[in-house]
């Protein structure tokens, strides 16, 4: 299973190392980088043999890079009238340069720099073109048998295929480090604009690459005898006429002597030392041993007994790559790529959700223990405030208080009271005012709708008790009618003034005699008179009101 | 099985996503459910806390607040505020009160008693009682009318709430009026008249079934 995880979660990669007499097997993990297998293509069992070395390897993915002299490069520059169309037109246009070629792939390169002095011409062209046009690089390799029996290995293992690039387009962000890094110790090699990297492999293969402002310019592999350290010199002087070859080719391609020129050769000192001192051109030759160009390129190779075949060099740095700069497309390996893609994406997407489903069925437990727990303690608090309930339910029985009862009864007899109305004390009062005034009669009233009926209580519109007393005062018929509504009038004052504090209001409701214009007066003068007038007596009223709100 | 793939892959996401399938099929149909059923149960032992807790604390307030008003429901008590308006039992009580003062005539008349539809009664498993009461008196001296008053409203067996009073001269004091007073032969010389309701209350089981009215 841990073939299909991805490999950056386990960073453990196998590069398949494509030579034209074979393939070199490299396993790439965080330890180093180990040459696994070395197989000639026609080893018997040559498939069976490449996928045991996959299967036990235990990588997770796998890196077809192909290193031979195979691959058929041209550069194009391309009119794309609009985005949208460009994908359709690159692959047109590449299917026409290589029209034979099943593996095919291609590149946008960067714009290479104006000659120098025809700047503005070149600027005045560019607004003159309607058509924007790029520059592609176009990549292609022909069907083999080869690369048929590495399919075939490959679909024998559980293993993620990562793609298949081309070592010199994969290698050309190598070079551009290696040239990077070693400037920073050798500031006279700064600004030179081409860059050349010279390594031999297993195969026994010389690869250069030719770099101009770090983009790819020529490759070439060509077939170098091993070195011997009895005479290496042999070997350098080979070397370095393949050298002058490129050299030679460089100058096709626009090379002067001013542009400045880097050579890094990977490999033995003793056998790259000679090469400089046979250089024709201007340049600055470094030689690395493959440990010092694995330290400057920031790779862990392991600790490494060859330090001539750089191979591994190109291993590891193609495998550290998320993605390969120019994956090249084929059939076949679409073929393995896409269902073990899909089987991922359907792992990956089961694995989220089987995550999901856990993290969820986690946070529900964790609610469902503190529910539980809450509970628990809910319970106790329950079974608690119950033994309280009834501790107070058992006390109040045992004091025999029935508390509506007491309630109740308190309320009625509060309400009562509230309207009841004592006379006696109102009596005393108007007694005191009364003086040598006689009176003849009262009559007291407090009365209105019972309070205590529900109905009264709960909403009904509520009417106060009325509370009068009427005073029935007699004056002898001798006085002057005047003077008894004078005393009248008096009486009536000196009331209101005891019994406004307790708020009632007194008032004459009948004098002795009406003395105004609407009086009616009818007097017997005389003897007659005189003795009437004896017998007779004056009558008058006064009532007393409770005008304060009573009930 | 498919293409490319092996089948231990196949089965292994197979399984895993019959694990997460399953996982989740049992978490939406079991234990989502116990949980809602927990968290409810949980609601519900709280509300019954919280609600046992006020009425503990009700209780307890209350008898704070009975420990006073015990005194005054016991003077309630000691008043006679709850008896049942026996008949029987008022004239005697009205007879008593009377033989305590010089009064020439008091003739007592009780209308018959009705129930007061009250809810604090009702609550504490009561009824209400009223009767409408008055009296007609005869005396030589207003001080014996008010005395006669003043017991009603103080001794009389429950609540009596005087709503109507009136005291009359009966005629000028004469010197025949004061001989046959002297002589043992008292004449009036005021004459009046109190109404009342008489209010009471008695437990449910102490009287007759009967429709409550609204007297008034």
């Amino acid at each position: 299973m841990a073939h299909l995880i991805p490999s950056l979660m386990q960073p453990s990669r196998i590069v398949i190392l494509i030579m034209d007499d074979g393939v070199a097997v490299f396993h790439v993990t965080r330890k180093g980088v180990q040459l696994l297998d070395d197989l000639h293509w026609r080893s018997s069992d040559f498939s069976d043999k490449l996928a045991e070395t996959l299967s036990k390897s235990g990588a997770t993915s796998a890196v077809i890079l192909n290193d031979t002299v195979d691959p058929h490069y041209r550069k194009e520059k391309i009119p794309i009238p609009t985005l949208l169309d460009k994908a359709n037109i690159i692959k047109r246009r590449l299917s026409v340069a290589f029209p034979n070629f099943p593996i095919r792939a291609s590149m946008m390169l960067k714009q290479p720099p104006p000659p120098k002095g025809a700047a503005k011409t070149s600027k005045e062209k560019q607004e003159k073109d309607a058509v924007k046009t790029e520059l592609h690089l176009f990549a292609a390799l022909p069907a083999s048998d080869a690369f048929g029996k590495i399919v075939h290995a490959i679909s024998k293992v559980d293993i993620q295929i990562m793609g298949y690039g081309l070592l010199p387009i994969e290698s050309r962000s190598l070079l551009a480090h290696l040239v990077k890094n070693i400037s920073k110790n050798k500031l006279d090699i700064e600004g030179s604009s081409w860059a050349i990297l010279i390594s031999q492999h297993h195969g026994g293969g010389l690869r250069q690459i030719v770099v101009r402002n770090d983009e790819l310019a020529l490759t070439r592999v060509t077939p170098v005898m091993e070195p011997d350290p009895t005479s290496p010199g042999a070997w350098a002087a080979e070397v370095s006429q393949e050298i002058q070859a490129t050299l030679s080719y460089l100058s096709r391609f626009g090379y002067t002597p001013g542009d400045g020129l880097d050579i890094i050769a990977i490999g033995e000192s003793e056998f790259l030392a000679p090469i400089e001192s046979m250089m024709s051109v201007p340049c600055h030759f470094t030689n690395l041993p493959v440990s010092v160009a694995a330290a400057y390129l920031g790779l862990n190779i392991g600790v490494q007994n060859d330090q001539h075949h750089a191979d591994i060099i190109h291993a590891g740095w193609t495998a550290k790559k998320i993605a390969l700069e120019l994956p090249l497309v084929s059939r076949e390996l679409i073929s393995l790529q896409q269902p073990r893609r899909v089987a991922l994406a359907f792992m990956l997407a089961s694995a989220v959700s089987l995550a999901g489903v856990l993290g969820y069925a986690t946070d529900i437990g964790m609610r469902y223990y503190g529910l539980t727990t809450n509970l628990e303690v809910a319970q106790a608090d329950k079974k608690k405030i119950d033994e309280i309930y009834y501790e107070e339910l058992k006390r109040k029985e045992k004091m025999g208080i029935d508390v509506p009862l007491i309630k109740g009864s308190l309320a009625v007899s509060r309400t009562l009271k509230d309207v009841m109305i004592d006379p006696l004390p109102l009596l005393e009062s108007v007694s005191k005012e009364m003086q040598d005034i006689r009176l003849d009669k009262f009559e007291f009233s407090n009365d209105g709708p019972e309070v205590l009926d529900k109905a009264y209580t709960t909403g009904q519109p509520q009417t106060s008790r009325t509370t009068n007393l009427t005073l029935y005062i007699s004056f002898s018929g001798t006085i002057e009618p005047k003077a008894g509504n004078q005393e009248i009038d008096k009486l009536v004052e000196r009331l209101n003034n005891s019994l406004n504090s307790q708020g009632y209001l007194a008032e004459v409701t009948k004098q002795l005699q009406d003395l105004t214009y609407t009086g009616v007066i009818k007097r017997e003068f005389g003897v007659t008179g005189e003795q009437r007038k004896s017998e007779e007596r004056y009558k008058a009223e006064v009532v007393i009101k409770k005008v304060a709100k009573n009930g | 099985m498919v293409k490319g793939v092996n089948d231990k892959i196949i089965i292994f996401i197979i399984a895993l996503m019959a694990l997460a399938g399953g996982g989740g099929y049992g978490l939406y149909t079991y234990i989502l459910p116990e949980v809602e059923k927990k968290s409810t149960e949980l609601q519900g032992v709280r509300s019954y806390v919280d609600q046992k807790y006020q009425e503990v604390a009700k209780m307890k307030e209350e008898f704070v607040l009975l420990q006073s008003q015990l005194r005054d429901f016991k003077e309630l008590e000691a008043n006679g505020f709850f008896n049942n308006q026996d008949r029987a039992d008022a004239v005697a009580n009205f007879s008593k009160l009377v033989d305590r003062v010089g009064i020439l005539k008091a003739v007592p008349d009780y209308a018959s008693g009705a129930l007061i539809n009250n809810q604090q009664a009702e609550d504490a498993a009561q009824v209400l009682i009223k009767s409408h009461g008055k009296v007609d008196i005869e005396a030589i001296e207003d001080v014996d009318i008010y005395t006669l008053l003043k017991f009603m409203q103080e001794r009389y067996p429950g609540s009596v709430d005087i709503t109507k009073f009136s005291v009359e001269r009966m005629g000028p004091l004469t010197a025949a009026t004061l001989r046959d007073i002297g002589g043992g032969h008292p004449k009036p010389l005021l004459k009046g008249s109190f109404e009342f309701d008489w209010r009471t209350m008695t437990a449910k089981t102490d009287i007759k079934p009967q429709a409550p009215t609204g007297a008034k």
